[in-house]
């Protein structure tokens, strides 16, 4: 069912169904949030990483998370992808708790069961994009919707070669990912993230394991999924320009806390943090 | 079923034997170091009649069993060369050619793991090939691959009983005797296997220890796993 | 058969046709305990080798047992006790039968090594997009991580394969009449020839084990089209 809704916003993607997320929160009567954050820490070992971060997505939202390095901006997005559980605080995705799921009336740590019910709404983009070396570029896409949705082959591959033209690979479908350039890979696993149709995506630093010449074709991909809408993005990059181009939101963390955070507008011509000043300083 | 008595008359014939098994594994672990660093010096040789003999060999012996080199040793070269060898020297020849093959990959690995650098740094010092071997490149491809050839003296040692077809009276053939004397046949060779198991476990914890000393001691360097 | 006049004898030529049939009656056998045995001990490398990485701490202490117990047993000793000793047991195994558990026991513990380690030089990001695609983890051994670590899994196996046909010859000492059993009746009744029948033994030996490893690298090429 999720698959023939999905299917008939594809074939039209021009669609104006979806209302725009900006002025959706823009409005008095705000939904609830897609995904919300609540007073979450992560501690590994010793080095305490996340110190109490409160965040809300709403549904369609792009989020861009910056700061400095080993600021918590990938555990964040970890966390929502089930890769790392967080030490305390609580995510709801839907109201509903990720890492948490009740038993006889008492909440217990969530099984796997619950687990898997969860990440069917997440979707992420990794650093090294961690394609499947073993597979054609058409299996690494069409492989999940299979397995995990059930869809038949034929079903599977239509919506995979579908992906595919829409990140401009269709015509590499055979090929291995050993033979594609490195941003030929990332643009693979777009493709296959987007075709589970998550209600949240998390492109991890996306661009940071690219040569330089690389990134442009990878951003523009993303952009211009996002203008489609309907799916909300957490992007933790350090592209600046992108960012500003791309985000509903942005949000600067440091040091495992968030420092500010407003519109593109706001973080980037009017910081008012003398950390975000000075973060930004290096950038511009 | 299980007799102590007869167990505890058994422990002084086995420690009687004891001794040869061991060394029989340490004099072949010894020679299959100097076999090693022969084949693996002469695999690297610039001069390629060498280079391709001696690679052959090495395939040749580490495809053919060890009981049928012990046997054509044993019983052959006398035939061939007039020239005979105790059991025990034969057996120690045998398992240093045989398990040298397998020691000179393992100084291979070691040797290819020496950054290049250090031969570009001994050609600019004008250090001969002799000295530049022995001064720069052994004694940074051989220690971290000691673990490595550890693991080979266990597997000698668990190799010696191969020796008793050629009638060397290790601990194997000493409990075949008891148990054609006495025909009692548990006994003798649960505590041969005990031994061994037992001696086994002992050296492999040593060589643990000794992989966990090193790879504190920085990088490890190249060693294959085995 | 005792030849007195050997001079004269060795004038002759190598009666290779007298001997081709024992020969290749032994060979059979030998291939046959090492079909037998490599398919016990793959079973066993793979059962123990995914148990070792088991979540259930029973399961991985047992896989681990396995593999310490066995790769520190010497393989003659372990054959001599599971035929002479295991019938006072009231277990009495063919000759067949005894030589293939055990050489089956103590080569599936290397094989175990070799499966545990490959799977774990599997990259985490394959796991990682594993879950993030909401795979089952099932589903992210079966597709993602073994048809990886199997690709690495080849060139050791065949390594071990080859120790495997080595490790054959000693059945010789329980008298089951594999080929260096065959060659060791031969040299009774040719003695002069005794060179020349472990010569010949030493070759077929050595055409086996390049067949295993002529094997092994077309089954890598195969596996690995992906690289």
């Amino acid at each position: 069912m999720n698959a023939q809704l999905d299917k008939s916003f594809m074939t039209e993607p021009e669609s104006t169904l979806h209302i725009e997320p900006s002025s959706l929160h823009a409005a008095s009567a705000k939904p609830n949030p897609i995904v919300s954050y609540q007073s979450i820490q992560k501690s590994f070992g010793d080095l305490h990483v996340i110190k109490g971060i409160d965040l809300d997505i709403y549904p369609g939202e792009k989020i861009a998370l910056i700061g400095p390095s080993g600021s918590g901006k990938t555990t964040l997005g970890r966390m929502l992808m089930t890769l790392e559980e967080p030490t305390s605080g609580t995510i709801l995705i839907d109201d509903e708790p990720l890492w948490q799921t009740e038993l006889k009336g008492k909440r217990i740590r969530a099984n796997e069961k619950h687990l898997r019910k969860m990440r069917s709404k997440v979707g992420m983009v990794f650093q090294h994009f961690n394609l499947f070396p073993h597979m054609s570029v058409l299996n690494n896409v069409s492989m999940a919707p299979r397995s995990v949705l059930k869809l038949t082959k034929e079903e599977a591959e239509e919506q995979a070669i579908m992906m595919l033209r829409k990140v401009g690979l269709d015509q590499k479908l055979q090929v291995y990912p050993s033979q594609l350039s490195g941003g030929q890979k990332q643009r693979v696993a777009i493709a296959r993230a987007l075709v589970m149709q998550p209600k949240v995506m998390v492109f991890d630093e996306v661009t940071s394991a690219l040569d330089p010449e690389l990134v442009g074709e990878v951003l523009f991909v993303i952009k211009e999924i996002a203008d489609e809408g309907q799916m909300a993005m957490m992007l933790i990059t350090h592209e600046m320009e992108f960012a500003r181009e791309v985000a509903d939101r942005v949000v600067f963390g440091a040091d495992g806390l968030i420092v500010e955070q407003g519109t593109p507008e706001d973080i980037f011509t009017n910081p008012q943090s003398e950390r975000l000043q000075a973060f930004l300083k290096r950038f511009l | 079923m299980w007799n102590w008595d007869y167990v505890i008359e058994l422990l002084p014939v086995f420690l009687k034997a004891f001794p040869v098994t061991l060394g029989a594994a340490f004099l072949g672990f010894t020679l299959s170091i100097v076999f090693g660093l022969l084949f693996a010096l002469a695999g690297r040789s610039a001069f390629w009649p060498i280079r391709w003999t001696s690679r052959a060999i090495v395939e040749f012996i580490r495809s053919t069993p060890l009981l049928v080199q012990v046997f054509f040793l044993y019983f052959s070269v006398p035939m061939l060369t007039s020239f005979a060898m105790s059991a025990f020297i034969t057996g120690v020849i045998a398992l240093g050619l045989h398990y040298g093959t397998y020691m000179s990959e393992v100084f291979r690995s070691g040797i290819d793991a020496v950054p290049r650098g250090q031969w570009e740094a001994a050609t600019a010092l004008h250090l001969s090939k002799r000295k530049t071997w022995l001064s720069v490149i052994l004694p940074q491809a051989l220690p971290p691959v000691v673990p490595v050839m550890g693991n080979y003296l266990i597997v000698i040692f668990k190799e010696t009983p191969t020796l008793m077809a050629i009638t060397l009276v290790e601990l194997l053939l000493t409990a075949k005797t008891e148990v054609s004397a006495s025909y009692r046949v548990f006994e003798p060779y649960t505590i041969v296997g005990l031994i061994f198991l037992v001696v086994s476990l002992i050296f492999s914890i040593g060589v643990r220890r000794l992989e966990n000393r090193l790879s504190q001691r920085e990088n490890p360097g190249g060693g294959g796993k085995r | 058969m005792l030849q007195l006049n050997s001079s004269a004898r060795l004038e002759m030529n190598m009666p290779l046709l007298e001997w081709l049939p024992l020969l290749l009656d032994g060979t059979i056998i030998t291939i046959q305990v090492a079909l037998l045995s490599a398919i016990v001990s793959l079973l066993l490398a793979i059962a123990a080798g995914l148990g070792s990485i088991s979540r259930y701490v029973f399961v991985r202490g047992f896989a681990k047992g396995y593999v310490e117990i066995f790769r520190a047993c010497s393989l003659l000793v372990l054959l001599f006790w599971v035929y002479f000793a295991l019938p006072f047991l009231d277990i009495e195994l063919s000759k067949l039968m005894a030589a293939v558990l055990a050489i089956g026991l103590n080569v599936g513990a290397y094989g175990a090594e070799i499966v545990r380690s490959t799977i774990a030089a599997v990259s985490k990001g394959q796991h990682e997009a594993g879950i993030a695609l909401n795979l089952s983890g099932n589903k992210r051994m079966v597709r993602i991580i073994l048809p990886q670590a199997a690709a690495r899994m080849i060139p050791p196996f065949g390594n071990l394969m080859i120790e495997l046909l080595k490790s054959t010859s000693l059945v010789y000492f329980i008298t089951l009449s594999d080929l260096t059993f065959e060659a060791m009746i031969l040299r009774n009744n040719y003695y002069i020839w005794t060179p020349h029948i472990f010569g010949l033994l030493l070759l077929i030996y050595f055409v086996l084990s390049s067949f295993i490893s002529v094997t092994a690298r077309l089954l890598e090429r195969k596996l690995t089209v992906w690289r």
